[in-house]
Formats: structure tokens, C-alpha cells, sequence
């Protein structure tokens, strides 16, 4: 029974007020006559000790204690750090010991996901309240390495939570979705499971990296249900779906590739395409953590394009992709041709360089700028005109490739792709701008993403604009990390930075993302510790699927655009700055999943906004989240 | 193995027709029409994103027909995209 608010009372507590006050609450309870459950160490009504002390024999001459480990003493220290047990009884009198100069009980070490959840506030969600921990909706996982044998993405009887699996790379069978891959069902999945060998069985299996798969630790984020590690994702009674993703033009060879997993636009367009076909009128929330640098980085790709049309072609949908992990790459340079003038760009390719190198830059249609290339010896290799292509060989080989390409389609800006092969001399390489006809002037330049050897620009570095080639979309949901580990809960370094080239605010939000702890694939019940946008983005992606689950239970739906306000309008604001304002990494502010669900469980039933389509402004231009989290007129 | 700094000046430089593609090579592109339900000969439809966008394959050999073709608006040759960590 809960008791009224008004019969608490109030007083001063008979225990030592310098004791630990973890101390002093187990010291209480037990006068209150709450016993202590036994734990793997401690007996019951027992508790785990740190203690500094002057003497480590003192301290183990204490009959109350059961002595643990010394630390070895540092040079010139005057006290020992130790461990031990003792009775709660007896606490305060250990604390009393002249020698005793701090005591301090155990703090549970909890995994990083289990800071994760807590952070954002998931687990003040009831399970058996209306987002019933994201029950009825989807989460979608469109990765590389789903492991389904996991005992986090089973249910209690052991039977899979995965509604399908698609992987691309599988030998196409009847029912491949689009012509290719092979999809994995339900019963399939369960029955492979029954087996001794469950990857085997089904054909399908994450890899053998010891350090564990990308796609079980971001699925585990977003959707675990703890299980088999005894830590919850956020929505932990979401229904599955993982593709796993594949590149047309795989098998991939050389340094670039070794190690890695590779998508590709058309496929991951078609990956999403599949979740929503297999999630029907269910409402589906989509993870997606691909990308590059390059791109013209204003949402105008038709992959960006078609990813739009798609959450806008029905409601309760909802995107969510990592912002990238660029921020301190020194990979992209802006700046400005005056008419008539020139702009330089330094591109710097490092001495131990092996691998070719590849630039995308972006400025106004109505501009016509010449492109020069200029060697790190002053050489001028190459000048090429608006409008042509230029190749330099060398005895048959292509050496580079300078491309001044105007009209792009999507947006009519025009764009120079300077593409450098390895056997290039390593140094600063000048891209010189010259100013045909200028009326804008404004170029954007982006080095593409390379961990062989990545060439960044000459320093001072804008690291704004630095968020992914396919997060600039309109209806997407972009996401930033932050550390959840730290009071201060600061932006990880490497998380991207925005805006998109055309000034809207993506990221639109931020999660942990840094040392996150969660499901390790291959293990069963293990986990592993990762740090990236993609682990921050999960966790959106599992609030969307909760967002959604409150919306169904509700028989309510919800646009694209309300899924989106009501994570944004939500988000926490301090930090980022405790101001009302979008902020370029933690975006409108950090998740909170409980705010967010209570704002979707106070839309009105018949609220239905338009979703944003191509060519409407996102929160770019958003507009103010008014009562109940519909986006403004 | 690189280039020494005077290899440089004896680079050829060439203006290429067309992209590197085999003309039966199979490209997977995303396509956008500017007339709902439109595709274009030889392309083959693998999903449809919408009336008048959609994934495809076609021989590298219609790329300049699709250009050319005043109902296609635009063609995105697949880009690879790499795994964020």
C-alpha cells in the first residue's frame, strides 16, 4: 500500500552522519527491520566495503571483518585502500576506529546500457502501461550481424522475437524479397533454434569477431529485453526485424575493405521497403547506422528522397540514423570565390597513406567555378572547366579523376568530384577554385570517409556540417551522442555535427553513446562495450518504437511529423545549454523516452498532421510544438 | 608504388566518354520519373518507392538512353555506404 503523501513524517535519524549514506540507509533499514538479502559475496545482512585506512593490519585484525584485497600502497602514501565485509550491525563501529578514515559501501558497477535506459528514462515507463514497453510496434534493424541465437531478442520460453530476418548476401530462394537474399521467418528461426547448431540450421549466422557484431549490440540498445544479460534495451516487448545489409558490388578487395561491412544506397532503400512491407498498417520504428561523408548534404539525394517518401506514405513510421562519427576528421571546408577571384583548399594526404583518396564539393547553380589541381610541389596538374570531366594517366593507369559536373538534378547546384588514386605523392594538395561567373559564390567541401588513411583538410578545420551523406533528410531522425557516464553528460567527441548545407537543424537529437554495454553476439548471454552515434541512435529508435506502442494502444496514429515532435519537444535541454534553441551535435537536446510517450499519449485522436514531404521544410524550419506535441500551422 | 613529383608532368590527361561500366555491366540505381507509374525500357523495376520513384536494374548500356529521356528526372547509380560505428 502506498501511504498518503500527507502521513510521512519527518525526522533526524540516530546514525552517524559521516557514514557513507549508502551505509546509512542499509544501517536503517535494518532497524526498521528490513533484512538484507544475500548476495554472490555477502551474506545476508552483509555489505561490501571500500575502505581507506592508516593501517591495512588494523584493519584486518577487525573481528567484524572479513578482509578482502589491499591495494598496494603508492609510494609516500600514508594509508591503504582496502575491501572487505562486514555485518550491518556492525558498521558504524568499524566507521568509529581512529584508523578508519573513509568507509564507503560497494556501488554496483552497472553495464553501460543499464546507464543508457535509466538516462533517458525508459524504465520509468511501466511495462504494463500503454507503451507496454514498445508491445505492438516494430523495431526495424537494417545492420550487419543480427543474432538471433541471443537470448536478449527470445522470449521467455526461448522462442524467437524476430518476425523476420532478410539477408542480402543469402542465395536467393522463392519469396527473396525484390529478386535477391534470402528472408528467414519466424518459424524457421524457431526451429532453428531447437537445434544444437542454431546458425548452421538456419543458414545464417552473425561473424566470429571475438569483439562481437555491429547489428546484435545496436538491436540490444534499441529492443533487447535483457533475458539472457540481465540488462533491457528500451523497448524491450517491440517486435523484431533485422536486415542484414549487403553491397551490389561486393566481394570488395584491398585495404579499403578488409575488415568492414559495406551497404549500399539501393539496398538499404529496398531494406526499409521490406520492414515496412513486413510491419504493414504495425506501427515500425527503423535503425539505420550507414553511411559517408560526401554528398551534397541537402537532402536532395534519391536516397534521401525515397527514404522520405516512405515515412511519408504512411503514418506511424519513423526513420532514425546515426549522425556519424566525423566531428573531428577535418573532413569538411566551406568558404567563398569572389568573381573574378580564387579560393584554395588544402588536402592533406598523409606519408603512410596506402589508399586512394576522393573529394565531393558542392556550390550554387547559377555559379560557374574552374577546378585546378595543384601538386604538393607546386606542380599544376590539372584545370578543369564548369561543365567538363579530365582523367590523368600514367602509361594506360588512371591516376585521377576531376569532374566539374553542373545542373545536378536533385537540386540544380553543380558539383566537382576530384577522385585521387594511391600512387599519387603524399602532402598538401591544393583544389584551386577559380571564379568563371560568380553571382553566390559559396562552396562546401567534403573529403570521403577512409579508415585505410583518411586525408583530411589543412587546419583550422569547420567541423560543422559533418553529420552523414544520407542524414540530411526532411523526415528522418538524425541522432548525436553524448556520454551518459559524466554529470556533465558531454557530446562525444566524435559525434558529427550539423547543419545540412541548406541550413536546416539535424541532428535532431542526442542519446548515450559513448562505452555502451550491450548484447555481444555470439555469446548468448553476453555483453560488450562499444561507443558511437550508432549506439546513441538505438536508443531513439527504441523511444520512437514506445512512442508508437502509447499512439497504438491509444488507437491513435501518428505522422511522421508528430513521431518526430514528439522526441524533439521534448528532448532535455540541459545540457545542451538549458536554452530553447537546436544546438549543431545535441540537436533540439538530449531524449528523454518518458516525456516524449506521455507528449504522444496527449495528442488528441483525431490529430493526423501532414507528414513532411520532399521539398517541405523539416525542423529547419521548425515550427512550435504546441499543446499536446502537433506541430504548429 | 608513388609517383616521384616529376612523374607528374608526364601525366596524360583525357577527357573520358563515359563512366568505367561494361556496357552489359548490370546497374543498380535508384530512379525518379516525372510521370507516375513510367518505366523506362530495358529498366528493370526491383522496388517501388512510390508512383514515380523506384529501385532498378539495367545494363550500363541505357545510362545514356535514361539521360536522354525526358520522363526520367534523375538516376542515382548505387553508392556504397559504409557501416557508422
Amino acid at each position: 500500500m502506498i501511504p498518503a503523501i500527507q502521513s510521512l513524517t519527518s525526522r533526524d535519524v540516530p546514525v552517524r552522519e559521516d557514514l557513507d549514506p549508502r551505509l546509512q540507509r542499509l544501517v536503517m533499514r535494518q532497524r526498521h527491520g528490513v533484512r538484507k538479502n544475500p548476495t554472490s559475496s555477502t551474506m545476508a545482512d552483509e555489505v561490501a566495503v571500500i575502505a581507506k585506512v592508516n593501517s591495512a593490519a588494523e584493519w584486518e585484525a577487525l573481528s567484524e571483518v572479513k578482509t578482502g584485497a589491499v591495494m598496494p600502497r603508492e609510494e609516500g602514501a600514508d594509508f591503504d585502500i582496502v575491501t572487505g565485509r562486514i555485518p550491518i550491525s556492525r558498521v558504524e563501529a568499524v566507521r568509529a576506529q581512529p584508523f578508519v578514515q573513509s568507509l564507503k559501501a560497494a556501488r554496483r558497477l552497472r553495464p553501460s546500457l543499464d546507464a543508457t535506459v535509466p538516462e533517458i528514462g525508459a524504465d520509468q515507463l511501466p511495462a504494463g502501461g500503454a507503451a507496454g514497453g514498445g508491445k505492438g510496434a516494430i523495431v526495424g534493424i537494417v545492420d550487419f550481424g543480427g543474432d538471433f541465437a541471443h537470448r536478449n531478442f527470445r522470449k521467455n520460453d526461448g522462442t524467437t522475437r524476430m518476425l523476420a530476418i532478410w539477408d542480402q548476401n543469402g542465395s536467393v530462394s522463392v519469396g527473396s524479397p525484390f529478386g535477391f537474399g534470402r528472408v528467414f521467418r519466424t518459424a524457421e528461426i524457431n526451429a532453428a533454434l531447437a537445434t544444437a547448431d542454431p546458425y548452421g540450421t538456419l543458414g545464417y549466422a552473425p561473424s566470429t569477431n571475438p569483439q562481437g557484431d555491429h547489428g546484435t549490440h545496436v538491436m540490444d540498445i534499441a529492443a533487447g529485453n535483457g533475458n539472457g544479460s540481465g540488462q533491457r534495451g528500451v523497448a524491450p516487448n517491440a517486435d523484431l526485424i533485422f536486415v542484414e545489409v549487403a553491397a551490389t558490388d561486393v566481394p570488395f578487395s584491398g585495404p579499403q575493405a578488409v575488415g568492414k561491412n559495406f551497404g549500399d544506397s539501393v539496398q538499404l532503400l529496398e531494406a526499409l521497403q521490406f520492414i515496412f512491407n513486413e510491419a504493414g498498417a504495425r506501427p515500425c520504428a527503423i535503425n539505420v547506422s550507414l553511411g559517408t561523408n560526401g554528398g551534397p548534404h541537402d537532402g536532395s539525394t534519391l536516397v534521401e528522397t525515397g527514404i522520405d517518401r516512405l515515412l511519408a506514405a504512411a503514418p506511424n513510421r519513423a526513420v532514425c540514423i546515426a549522425a556519424s562519427n566525423s566531428f573531428s576528421d577535418g573532413i569538411h571546408a566551406q568558404g567563398n570565390v569572389p568573381a573574378g577571384g580564387r579560393a584554395d583548399l588544402i588536402w592533406r594526404i598523409g606519408p603512410d597513406d596506402v589508399t586512394g583518396n576522393e573529394l565531393d564539393l558542392w556550390y550554387a547553380g547559377a555559379d560557374r567555378l574552374a577546378v585546378e589541381l595543384i601538386a604538393p610541389d607546386g606542380t599544376s596538374v590539372v584545370r578543369v572547366e564548369p561543365g567538363q570531366t579530365r582523367t590523368l594517366t600514367s602509361n594506360g593507369q588512371l591516376v585521377a579523376l576531376v569532374a566539374n559536373r553542373l545542373d545536378d538534378p536533385n537540386n540544380h547546384d553543380n558539383n566537382i568530384g576530384v577522385f585521387l588514386e594511391s600512387s599519387l605523392p603524399a602532402g598538401d594538395w591544393t583544389l584551386r577554385l577559380h571564379g568563371v561567373t560568380v553571382t553566390n559564390g559559396a562552396f562546401h567541401a567534403w573529403i570521403e570517409r577512409d579508415d585505410a588513411g583518411q586525408s583530411t583538410f589543412a587546419p583550422p578545420n569547420d567541423n560543422s556540417m559533418t553529420i552523414g551523406s544520407i542524414s540530411c533528410g526532411r523526415n528522418t531522425i538524425v541522432v548525436g551522442s553524448y556520454d551518459a557516464h559524466k554529470a556533465a553528460k558531454p557530446i562525444s567527441f566524435f559525434s558529427s555535427s550539423g547543419p545540412t548545407r541548406d541550413g536546416r537543424q539535424k541532428p535532431e537529437i542526442s542519446a548515450p553513446g559513448h562505452n555502451v554495454m550491450a548484447a555481444r553476439s555470439r555469446s548468448v548471454t553476453g555483453i560488450t562495450r562499444m561507443s558511437g552515434t550508432s549506439m546513441a541512435s538505438p536508443a531513439v529508435t527504441g523511444t520512437a518504437a514506445l512512442v508508437l506502442a502509447q499512439a497504438l494502444a491509444a488507437g491513435r496514429s501518428l505522422s511522421i511529423g508528430e513521431i518526430r515532435d514528439a522526441l524533439t519537444g521534448t528532448a532535455r535541454k540541459n545540457p545542451p545549454n538549458g536554452l530553447p534553441v537546436w544546438d549543431p551535435r545535441y540537436g533540439f537536446g538530449r531524449i528523454s523516452a518518458v516525456a516524449a510517450v506521455n507528449q504522444a499519449a496527449a495528442v488528441p485522436p483525431t490529430a493526423a498532421a501532414a507528414p513532411l514531404g520532399p521539398g517541405r521544410s523539416g525542423n529547419g524550419k521548425k515550427k512550435g510544438v504546441a499543446a499536446g506535441g502537433r506541430r504548429g500551422s | 608504388m608513388k609517383f616521384d613529383f616529376d612523374d607528374l608532368k608526364k601525366l596524360k590527361q583525357e577527357t573520358p566518354a563515359e563512366p568505367d561500366y561494361g556496357p552489359n555491366e548490370v546497374v543498380t540505381a535508384i530512379v525518379r520519373v516525372c510521370e507516375a507509374g513510367y518505366v523506362p525500357e530495358g529498366v528493370h523495376v526491383r522496388s517501388r518507392i512510390d508512383g514515380e520513384m523506384f529501385t532498378a536494374e539495367f545494363t550500363a548500356g541505357r545510362l545514356k538512353g535514361l539521360r536522354a529521356d525526358k520522363k526520367v528526372t534523375a538516376v542515382e547509380v548505387n553508392r556504397r555506404l559504409e557501416k557508422i560505428e
